[in-house]
């Protein structure tokens, strides 16, 4: 597959900008439509387009880890959002824990549970297409 | 509610004693037996999670959190023992290791559960009070067995023992911390923790009893025929579980207290001759006792570290041992035949710690120059021998040591005698041992594969591999389904909800159709594609326009990826080359027709009867006030219903893993 110039140069340009929207739409999904689904979906996305325009290869290096190691860290916290009501607040493991942070607002355990749901989507995606990507190239 | 409340007693503490301090003497040996920096960043930190856990077995309270930490022991020696996955017996013997104790596992679960049921706790602290309701409830027994077996597959009993020799192929500081020291000892600890609930349970002794003295002379006659030093010293191992679950069972009060004697020393004294045999194994590079020999004249300080080790195991006074077997010869002193078969039992386990401590150094044929080992992995077994000498005097029971000449002591010296017979002559006497080349696990395995066999030819029966078939099988039994359970009247009716103009949805409609019938007719598979595509964003549009913006992107994202993997599969076919025959193609158009149809009136009669439900006025009340969010989709996902969440994020993960194992055979196919 050899990508045109428009698509490189496009995706310079995109690339950056679809993995801000999908990180803005993880965040705002607690209050309105969006949420870690979506938001992983979407940075899977912008993966998977700069690998069309790139190779697999140089979109492997831009993610820095291996795929597998985001669904990791993604599975960490999400079960490890659920430790914190059990321990610190006396509660039921996976109950929500909420505080206040300034400058940001309120912030709590379903925040992280979400960050690794998203983690753990982008993962996949990123994982399973560059792995396709690579066995069609070869 | 699962709480992390812990229940400490001197048994609790005596194995959290033994658990921490051999763990820090094991972790120096490590430090001395592993050189490679990448294998002590492996062995570090599953080795510390691992004596985590084992803590958690020993102290919990709330027996579901026991049961995970139980399990977790077991995961953490799979890792442990195949710590060079390369081995294929590593491997062998780790799994062996982890089925064995996990299905044990499943059964301790099955008996927590029963037990709840009958008593309404998961405290075990409350259920030692709730003795007379169990032994009372017609399941005890029940309980009893399943409790029985996890804890004999964790230990090792006959017929589970096999897993024991086979997990000597792990790293030798491995060996010595959990077949040694702890893990094994986790079914003791269990048996001798429930044994106040089972006491007018005669099975649960009879088991025990039965079963542990078994073990016991099965094992101490079968070490002393092994080859390999390890394997010696997990037969004695063994032998020793089987010693003490019989003692547990005996349920006299004497023996309670010999076990725990035996439970401190066989832990001191086991833990340092595994390491005294890693030590040769370090130096020799062989474990095989046929092919060591001679070793005296190059290394003469481990010479005597194996004859003091060799003291302490075979339990000359003063050391710790000599103080357990004497406790244990007078809590079963009232019968005959069991002092008969711990004479023997003793005698061959302490001829098995001769031949595991002496042999290399006797004089043979073979001329072997080994170096002598360093300081640091010498430190840790000369601790223990130490310890085993001193903790007699040191924990105050020196007047136990000496009864006066009685029965036990005599037994006790003329099968230290016999031992020493045994190892002058173990060349004739081995030749007279029956079963001394049985091996349990390769029945075990040849059990494995014909399971798998079996498996296999049921999975080629069931699945064709034809993807139309498997689509023709759900859409039919989910039709044939429905239509079962079809309501008697008549639910539907016609009702326009939505501000959306009716025109805006005929255009969508005509442009799915439209898609739908290019795809069909395209000659090109990338067409094909595209055109589902299409639909699928149409689906998109439409949960858009009806007030679902979540599902709206997610299914605009979902169908975007979708359209980049089919086009990476399809993209090398240029074109269709195979295209159903007319009957198929009639079929199928007919069958999806008629699913499609059902599917539709099912959600429209869902739609229709709205039913009681409470659920939506629950989560708009309590959304924003309880759980601090505006969009319940998102809340319910995260917070309501996270625990189905992080089960379908586990999903992925799992399908990840059948990813990648899916692509390497291919590869492997290929080459």
């Amino acid at each position: 597959m050899n990508p045109s110039l428009i698509l490189k140069a496009a995706t310079k340009f995109l690339f950056p900008i679809i993995i801000i929207v999908s990180l803005f739409i993880f965040w705002r999904g607690h209050n309105l439509p969006g949420g870690g689904f979506i938001g992983g979906l979407i940075a899977g996305c912008g993966f998977v387009l700069y690998a069309l325009a790139f190779g697999v290869t140089e979109a492997r290096k831009r993610a820095y880890v291996q795929p597998t190691t985001y669904m990791g860290w993604g599975l960490v916290c999400a079960v490890g959002s659920g430790f914190f009501g059990w321990f610190l607040g006396q509660t039921d493991f996976m109950a929500g824990i909420w505080g206040e942070v300034p400058l940001i607002g309120k912030i709590g355990t379903p925040v992280l549970f979400d960050l690794g749901v998203y983690l753990l989507v982008l993962g996949f995606a990123m994982h399973l297409l560059f792995s396709l990507l690579e066995e069609s190239a070869s | 509610m699962i709480s992390y409340k812990l229940f400490l007693d001197q048994w609790s503490m005596t194995f959290v004693a033994l658990i921490l301090g051999i763990g820090l003497l094991v972790g120096i040996f490590a430090l001395g037996y592993l050189h490679d920096n990448s294998a002590r960043k492996k062995f570090f930190p599953t080795f510390i999670l691992f004596a985590l856990s084992m803590l958690g077995v020993v102290t919990f309270d709330h027996l579901i959190m026991l049961f995970i930490a139980w399990e977790l022991t077991s995961i953490l020696s799979f890792f442990l023992i195949s710590f060079d996955p390369e081995d294929p017996k590593a491997r062998r013997g780790a799994l062996h290791a982890a089925l064995i104790t996990g299905a044990g596992g499943l059964c301790m679960l099955f008996a927590i559960l029963l037990l709840q049921n009958i008593t309404g706790t998961f405290s075990l602290q409350e259920n030692l009070q709730l003795v007379d309701k169990i032994q009372a409830h017609p399941w005890a027994q029940l309980i009893a067995v399943m409790f029985f077996i996890a804890g004999a597959t964790k230990s090792a009993l006959f017929p589970f023992s096999f897993w024991l020799p086979g997990a000597m192929t792990a790293p030798t500081p491995v060996s010595s911390y959990l077949h040694s020291a702890t893990m094994v000892k986790a079914g003791i600890f269990l048996f001798y923790r429930l044994s106040p609930l089972f006491l007018a349970v005669p099975l649960w002794g009879n088991l025990l009893v039965g079963f542990g003295l078994l073990t016991f002379v099965w094992a101490a006659i079968r070490s002393f025929s092994e080859d390999d030093l390890k394997g010696i010293l997990a037969y004695t191992t063994v032998a020793s579980l089987g010693l003490m679950s019989f003692l547990i069972g005996t349920q006299k009060e004497s023996a309670m207290v010999a076990v725990v004697a035996f439970l401190i020393a066989h832990a001191l004294y086991k833990c340092g001759l595994f390491q005294f045999a890693g030590i040769i194994d370090h130096q020799a590079h062989t474990r095989k006792l046929s092919e060591l020999g001679n070793l005296s004249a190059s290394a003469p300080k481990l010479k005597w570290l194996g004859r003091a080790l060799a003291f302490v195991g075979m339990g000359i006074i003063p050391s710790y041992a000599f103080l357990a077997k004497e406790k244990i010869l007078m809590s079963v002193d009232q019968s005959f035949w069991m002092l008969i078969l711990l004479f023997v039992g003793f005698s061959f386990m302490g001829a098995a710690i001769l031949r595991v401590c002496l042999a290399p150094f006797a004089q043979s044929q073979k001329a072997m120059k080994v170096e002598e080992p360093g300081f640091l992995i010498t430190l840790s077994p000369w601790i223990l021998f130490v310890i085993s000498l001193l903790l007699v005097f040191v924990s105050g029971k020196t007047k136990d040591l000496w009864h006066g000449i009685n029965l036990e002591l005599i037994l006790s010296l003329l099968s230290v005698g016999v031992a020493v017979l045994f190892y002058l002559f173990a060349q004739k006497v081995i030749r007279y041992l029956p079963f001394s080349r049985l091996e349990g696990a390769r029945y075990f395995e040849s059990g494995l594969k014909w399971h798998f066999q079996k498996t296999l030819s049921l999975t080629r029966l069931l699945q064709s591999g034809s993807l139309r078939q498997y689509l023709i099988v759900i859409f039919v039994a989910a039709a044939a389904l429905m239509l079962w359970h079809w309501p008697q009247q008549n639910v539907m009716h016609w009702h326009w909800k939505g501000a959306t103009s009716q025109g805006l949805i005929v255009a969508l409609a005509a442009v799915k159709l439209f898609a739908m019938w290019w795809m069909i007719k395209s000659e090109s598979p990338i067409t094909s594609v595209i055109s589902l595509g299409l639909i699928g964003y149409v689906v998109a549009i439409f949960f858009a326009l009806f007030g679902a913006p979540d599902l709206a992107m997610t299914q605009f994202a979902v169908e975007t990826l979708s359209v980049f993997l089919f086009v990476f599969v399809l993209k090398d076919v240029s074109r269709f080359k195979e295209r159903s025959s007319p009957a198929h193609f009639a079929f199928d158009v007919v069958l999806s027709v008629f699913a499609g149809v059902l599917m539709f009136a099912v959600t429209w009669m869902a739609i229709q009867t709205q039913g009681e439900s409470r659920l939506r006025d629950f989560f708009a009340q309590t959304s924003l006030l309880e759980a601090n969010g505006r969009n319940v989709v998102n809340v319910i996902l995260v917070d309501y219903r996270g625990f189905d969440t992080m089960g379908e994020i586990s999903v992925l993960g799992i399908a990840a893993i059948g990813v990648i194992a899916l692509l390497k055979i291919q590869k492997g196919v290929k080459k």
